[in-house]
């Protein structure tokens, strides 16, 4: 069965540490909607930037659930004007996921050909 | 169902700024709002009549005096001084005429006649109904959005530094691909208060990507220089200041905040110095990158000085929840204020031509 690369669009929740540690639910003032592209091989996460942000601006946290947290550890101060974000893509490995046992479940049904 | 196990979050860390700001005394306030208006009355007059013929030292020096005032005071609010191409005079208009603005190529549609189409969506700014109807988290309302209703279409700016030459900030073109995929575009601008800036750019003032010549991005320095397919014509050449600026000179940005047409924000002011950088308090957004920093005396004199390129900055909007987007307005001495990275980092990797 062959998976379409990028099949997925999932909308993720932008969201503060404090409301992830509390309630997603409870008012967060910086909460946007992001997207992610997931494939067999690594997901895609689009990310704000405003030039000066990749990969190394993130810490990556994964859950036991496979709940993928990036925390933001570089500030982007740059000036540039990019309001469809940037693509950080991260492979399942580099998450620490085993892609076998999860892959499967993010991917949608109607994903795969 | 398997949709949406994967729950991905991102914490953002940029901390609001803290505004914390003295109330002015009503007097200090009644003084500063006289000032403004005066200061405002004689602009009029100076724009009405040709910005450097008489006012233009008048008011470059009532300037500083607001400047100070407000220094002293620690905490006003200074109005958006941002302008549109048609609202300022002929030596800001010749600094205006040195830009381009920076498109991403797949977003334009190419014409026949080759010609390109830049695309009309806006940078998402509050409307004047939207306004009304926000309030903040203390019950603030917040100021219109001056240029809500202008497309948006670029993502950086740039300036003319020789014949085929093109400065900007190594951030916007990050390799020889990207640079590639870019439009510089002359003339965006707006000609009148109640026209619609043009979106179909003739040929003649569209450039490509020959080369990308020189790019550094580290140590606080930030740009790149990028050779294009032909000649800049009818575009004025700037001179590039060597590291004499001083605190609190006075200091003019034109560039494309948001990607709108070309905008001119006078009465910046340097705070501090660094050793490949400046800051200074300069009304700017993201768009601004790129943007040609200008020594304000010499251009009210006529010259066309750039003095850095801008680079780095304060968060532009209000993080609230909402609609559209809010500008974050900040005291003239608050916020961390934006990054200018000096000229003369980059006079020597121009090559002559």
């Amino acid at each position: 069965m062959q998976t379409n690369s990028k099949a997925l669009f999932l909308p993720i929740s932008l969201m503060a540490a404090i409301a992830l540690a509390s309630s997603a639910s409870s008012a967060d003032p910086t909460a946007v909607e992001r997207k992610s592209v997931v494939s067999e091989e690594q997901v895609e996460i689009n990310v704000p930037t405003n030039g000066c942000t990749g990969k190394d601006s993130f810490s990556v946290k994964v859950d036991e659930a496979g709940k993928v947290e990036l925390r933001r550890v570089e500030p982007d101060h740059c000036k540039g004007w990019f309001p469809s974000g940037e693509w950080v893509t991260y492979s399942w490995s580099e998450l620490g996921l085993d892609a076998s046992k999860f892959r499967g479940a993010y991917l949608a049904p109607d994903s795969k050909s | 169902m398997k949709q949406i196990l994967l729950g991905i979050a991102i914490a953002w860390l940029s901390a609001a700024s803290s505004l914390a700001d003295e109330p002015l005394s009503a007097a200090t306030e009644s003084v500063l709002k006289e000032l403004d208006q005066l200061e405002k009355s004689i602009e009029f007059k100076a724009n009405s009549l040709g910005y450097e013929q008489i006012n233009a030292k008048t008011l470059y020096e009532l300037n500083q005096i607001h400047r100070k005032l407000e220094g002293l005071n620690k905490a006003i609010y200074r109005y958006d001084d941002r302008k549109n191409y048609y609202d300022v005079g002929s030596s800001a208009q010749s600094a205006a005429n040195a830009t381009v603005v920076l498109v991403d190529a797949l977003s334009v549609n190419s014409n026949s006649d080759g010609s390109i189409t830049l695309p009309s969506q806006t940078a998402g700014l509050c409307t004047p109904s939207q306004i009304d109807q926000i309030t903040g988290p203390a019950g603030e309302t917040y100021k219109n959005e001056p240029f809500y209703d202008e497309p948006a279409p670029g993502f950086c700016s740039g300036f003319k530094v020789g014949r085929d030459l093109i400065a900007t900030a190594a951030h916007c073109i990050r390799n020889s691909a990207r640079c590639q995929r870019t439009k510089f575009v002359a003339g965006f601008y707006k000609t009148d208060k109640n026209a619609k800036p043009e979106l179909t750019i003739p040929a003649n003032k569209v450039y490509s990507c020959k080369k990308l010549v020189a790019r550094k991005l580290e140590n606080g320095s930030d740009w790149a220089i990028v050779q294009v397919d032909r000649e800049l014509s009818n575009m004025p050449t700037v001179t590039l200041a060597d590291k004499t600026l001083k605190k609190e000179d006075g200091v003019t940005v034109v560039g494309y905040p948001m990607g709108l047409p070309v905008k001119i924000a006078a009465n910046g002011q340097v705070r501090s110095l660094e050793s490949s950088f400046f800051v200074a308090n300069l009304d700017t957004y993201g768009g601004n990158s790129g943007s040609p920093v200008f020594n304000t005396l010499a251009l009210v004199n006529g010259h066309l000085v750039v003095e850095g390129i801008l680079v780095r900055g304060e968060d532009d909007f209000l993080a609230i929840s909402s609609p559209c987007r809010i500008s974050k307005r900040c005291p003239v001495h608050g916020c961390r204020g934006e990054d200018v990275v000096y000229a003369d980092e980059f006079k020597s990797a121009i090559p002559t031509n």
